[in-house]
Order: structure tokens, then sequence, then C-alpha cells
């Protein structure tokens, strides 16, 4: 069973199309990665799911559940981070959880057990018994995972759940995500594409409110990617010049001292490179095979949608 | 109990509205026994009076010092409860936290009338404190007072201010701002108050609650206040309805 299938999705705000017929499919236990450029329709897609916005058309169904239907059982499979979580000042994080737990009807005993447990495991358990009103902005996203997980969700919706972070607990949140993805499945939004790669296996890319593409990450990248090296040499070198005319040539663009060359054959260009350079005299401070990368990937899926929309 | 109505009863004991509203309520009431009191002294040393100038208050009975109470309550005790209401969904809808926790499954009909019983409670609450303090005063410094009359008469208005706490949660649950909803909410309480002469029903309308209250405080109530309880109470129900409705197709 398809964990979320969204069909014909469309959302208008007034003359504005925040959704354009979006459609596609997440199957079970997988960490999803939600990305798209601002305004590509993130937030109002989550939002959908979570039945806090409704569709202008469409179908939407989480767990097998119509959103629209049924909101109020969706939202007992699922948990949600909000991008800028807020929660009742006065409350504690202690207070907060059992209210939630109170919601979900699960017994004060096991939501004592489950907090401890997820309060510690998201390091705000010195500061349960705090108002949640002198948090900061790191810790109330910790507490906003916390309380996303305490129903034990089939599947947690996070839009953009690193944003308000530092670097450290960026990586810790990130870590902690990734763990998760093997307990339940994640539907993460985001622009930050280095995070996104971190954690999720399979990647929903989208632009002007529709799907530019989806796929495995390790299948973007082969479908995607073209085969750069970077090359510095200690004199100028006039790389376009020297191999333009090479069968496995694709482009090449200056990026300071460095320059990218997009290549068609890798095993030919990896010797005749070097081969070409050093035959003109020129010495290497650097010579190297890029990894593909998400963010090369992103931008170059929505440069090519909005191409096509043009 | 039910999680949103516990959630509601600890919200106004922590953030100290279940005390605030009751003292203010008090202040406004209990200085009305005391103003008529002191009044004949205020007036006495009022410095811009023309010499040999004499004023003659008549007294006024202890039922009619209630009276006066319910009057004020009903200028200032009524925005005092629409101020604290007003936020009541506007405001969590503004900061964000309902929609954290809107994605649980909270009904929207526990969301809302839970609001309303909490609310409503401290208005009786304060409004009864309010009552039983302003006839201890006026029966210390006026005269014997009717305790079953007061007791009636703050029943009868306490109709008039869960109508008001009804009306401003339906304003709140479709305005974008708690000041919009209660704007909305006075203007609404305020052009049925200015207008309710010209209708020929204007006795059945929930304004004319508190001039029941206060005659029946001063002994001198005539007519059946039954129509306008029934009719507020109708209009109470009927705004929680809307407000539900209107919520339910609401983006949070």
């Amino acid at each position: 069973m398809a964990q979320i299938e969204v069909k014909g999705l469309t959302k208008r705000y007034g003359s504005v199309k925040a959704l354009n017929d979006l459609s596609f499919s997440v199957s079970d236990k997988r960490a999803v990665g939600f990305l798209g450029p601002n305004g590509a329709g993130k937030t109002t897609t989550l939002r959908i799911l979570t039945g806090l916005a409704n569709a202008t058309s469409g179908e939407a169904h989480v767990c097998g559940i119509d959103v629209r239907r049924n909101p109020h059982e969706v939202r007992r499979h699922i948990g949600y981070l909000s991008q800028s979580p807020v929660f009742y000042n006065w409350m504690s994080a202690v207070e907060f959880m059992h209210y939630v737990g109170s919601i979900f009807g699960v017994p004060r005993a096991e939501v004592a057990k489950r907090s401890e447990e997820l309060l510690k495991r998201l390091d705000i358990w010195e500061a349960r018994n705090r108002r949640i009103g002198g948090y900061s902005g790191g810790m109330k996203q910790r507490l906003g995972i916390a309380q996303a997980l305490l129903n034990k969700p089939e599947i947690v919706l996070l839009d953009e759940p690193v944003s308000a972070l530092d670097p450290i607990g960026r990586h810790e949140i990130l870590k902690l995500i990734a763990e998760l993805s093997h307990e339940t499945s994640i539907f993460m939004s985001s622009h930050v594409l280095g995070d996104v790669e971190r954690v999720c296996d399979y990647v929903i890319i989208v632009n002007r409110g529709q799907v530019a593409a989806q796929a495995s990450i390790k299948e973007l990248k082969e479908k995607y990617t073209t085969p750069t090296f970077v090359v510095e040499t200690d004199q100028q070198a006039d790389i376009g010049g020297l191999m333009g005319s090479e069968p496995w040539f694709a482009n090449a663009r200056e990026e300071g001292p460095n320059w990218r060359i997009a290549v068609d054959d890798v095993q030919a260009a990896k010797v005749r490179i070097p081969t070409l350079l050093l035959n003109q005299g020129h010495t290497f401070r650097r010579f190297e095979q890029l990894a593909p990368n998400l963010e090369d990937i992103f931008l170059k899926v929505v440069a090519d949608n909005e191409r096509a929309a043009d | 109990m039910n999680a949103q109505l516990t959630k509601e009863f600890r919200e106004i004991i922590r953030t100290w509205k279940i005390l605030i509203v009751p003292i203010v309520f008090a202040f406004l009431a209990v200085g009305q026994p005391v103003t008529y009191k002191l009044m004949p002294l205020i007036l006495k040393n009022a410095g811009n009076m023309p010499p040999g100038t004499v004023i003659e208050i008549p007294v006024p009975s202890a039922g009619e010092v209630m009276a006066s109470v319910i009057r004020q309550l009903d200028v200032l005790g009524l925005f005092i409860i629409v101020m604290i209401v007003m936020g009541s969904i506007a405001g969590e809808r503004v900061s964000g936290v309902a929609a954290t926790v809107l994605s649980k499954p909270l009904r929207l009909g526990s969301y809302i009338v839970s609001k309303l019983i909490v609310y409503g409670i401290l208005a009786i609450f304060s409004l009864f404190t309010s009552l039983i303090l302003a006839g201890y005063y006026t029966g210390l410094l006026i005269g014997p007072v009717d305790w079953a009359a007061i007791l009636a008469g703050g029943a009868i208005y306490a109709i008039y201010l869960v109508f008001a706490v009804a009306l401003t949660i339906m304003f709140s649950t479709f305005m974008k701002s708690p000041l919009a909803a209660g704007g909305a909410s006075l203007g609404v309480i305020l052009l049925v108050n200015m207008t309710a002469p010209l209708f020929p029903f204007k006795n059945w309308l929930p304004p004319a609650l508190g001039g029941y209250a206060g005659q029946l405080m001063a002994g001198s109530l005539s007519v059946n206040f039954q129509g306008a309880a029934l009719l507020t109470l109708a209009i109470t129900l009927g705004s929680i309805a809307l407000g539900l409705e209107i919520f339910r197709r609401q983006e949070i």
C-alpha cells in the first residue's frame, strides 16, 4: 500500500496556483525528500496531507485514508512537524507531551514512558519542566520532533525540520531522522539538498506546483549527472581550445582558478585531459573527478522544468 | 476529563486569568456601593462649588446600588470578557499553535466547545464573585440586600455574558486577528444595543437581559425575562454551531 498517494492535486490562492496537478506516490518504509525551490508548493502539499489546508481539486490519501473525507483518521496515523513549530508557551515540554498523549488517548503511564524516551533522545530532557516560552528555536524544533513521534506514527511529515538549527543541532537531528527512517516512514521537505542527501534515499523534486522529477537518489544521479572533472593548472590554460575537438568533451567553464570540464566518456577523459595539458607544458595543482551531487541534479531538473514551462 | 477541556482550564489558571478577571470585576462592582456611600462627601469637598450650594442626593436603596453594579459590568465587564476571549482561536491561529494542535486527532467541536465552557465558567465565576462582594459592601455601607434577588439577577446576566463569550468565539474562528474578532464582537453588541429600541421585539433581544437583571435586583422587574433568556441561549448555541461550521471550512 502506498503510504502517501497524491493525484492531480491543485491548490489555488486567488489567481496564484500553488499546486498544479501534482501527483506522486510514496510507498512503505522510505525516507523521502520533498525538494523544491521556495514557493514550489512543498509546505502547501504537507498542509493538505495533514488536513490543515484543503485542495482546490484532486485527491490525497495518507495510509490509504482519503484526507478530504476523513482528516481526523489520517491524523491518527501521522506525526507532523511544521516549519516553525509553535506550542503553548505556558506549558512545559512534559506537559505538552502529556497533552498530545491525551489527544491520542494514550494512557498516562505510557505517555510518561514514551516522553522520557523521546525527550532524552532529543536532548531536551534536562529542560523538560521549564516553560516552553523560554526555549530556544532549536529546543522548540526538537520538541516539535518529539511530539510528532509520540503516537508512534506510521509516517512522519517534516516540513524543513532543521531550518532553525545551528550546525551542531542540524547534524544531530539529521542523524536522528536517519535513524528514525529505519523505524517509520519519513517524508521530509527541504531546500537544503545536502541535508536531504544525508537522510533520504528517494526524492521528489517539485517546481511550480508540479513534480519535476522523482526517483531514488542513485537513479537521479545516473540519469542527470554529467561526469565532471576539475582541473587547476599552474599556468593559464585554454581548455576549450585545447580539448574542444575531442570526442569525449562536452563543455568546460572557468570557475575562479579552476576549470570544470564536463565529459561524455570518463575513461577517455581520465587519460586525455592530463595528456593534453602535459603536452602543452602545463603542470597540475589539482585534477579531480567530481562525485555527482544532488545540488547539481536539483539545479538541472529545475532549469529543465523552467524551460519546459516557458 | 476531555483533553482539550483540561488544557483550557489549566491555561486560565497558569496565565492567571482565573485571578485577574474576577479581581477586575470585583473592583468594578465594589466601586459602586463605595462611590454611592462616599458621593455626598466627595461633593462636599469638591473645590469648585459656589459658596452656599446645597446638593441633596436621595440615598439609593441597596437594590438600586446592585442594579448600578450590573450596569457597570454591562459596559466594562463585558469589554473585559470580550478582550479575554477574542484571542482564544484567532490568536492560536495567528501564532501557529493551532496548526500544531489541530494536526492531531482533536475534534474541532471539542476545540471550540471547550473554549466556550471554560471562558463561560470564567465569566460566570467573575460575575458572581463580584456580585457577592458588591452585595456584601452594599449591605455594609448602604443597607440590607436581597441575596436571592442578587443571585437570580446574576443568573439572568450570566446568560448574557455567556452569549458574549460565544459571539466572540464565533468571530474568532474566522477573523484574521484577535483584535478584529474582539472589535467585531463588540461592534455587534453595540449595534444591537443601539438599534434594539427600534424593534417591536426589543424586550426579547439579548441586551435586554442586563436591564432585567438590574430590575430584579432593584425589586422592580415587571415583565417576563424568560423569552429574552431563551432567545439569548438559542443565539449562543447558534453562534457556536455557526463558528464550528465556519472553522471546519477554514484553513488552519
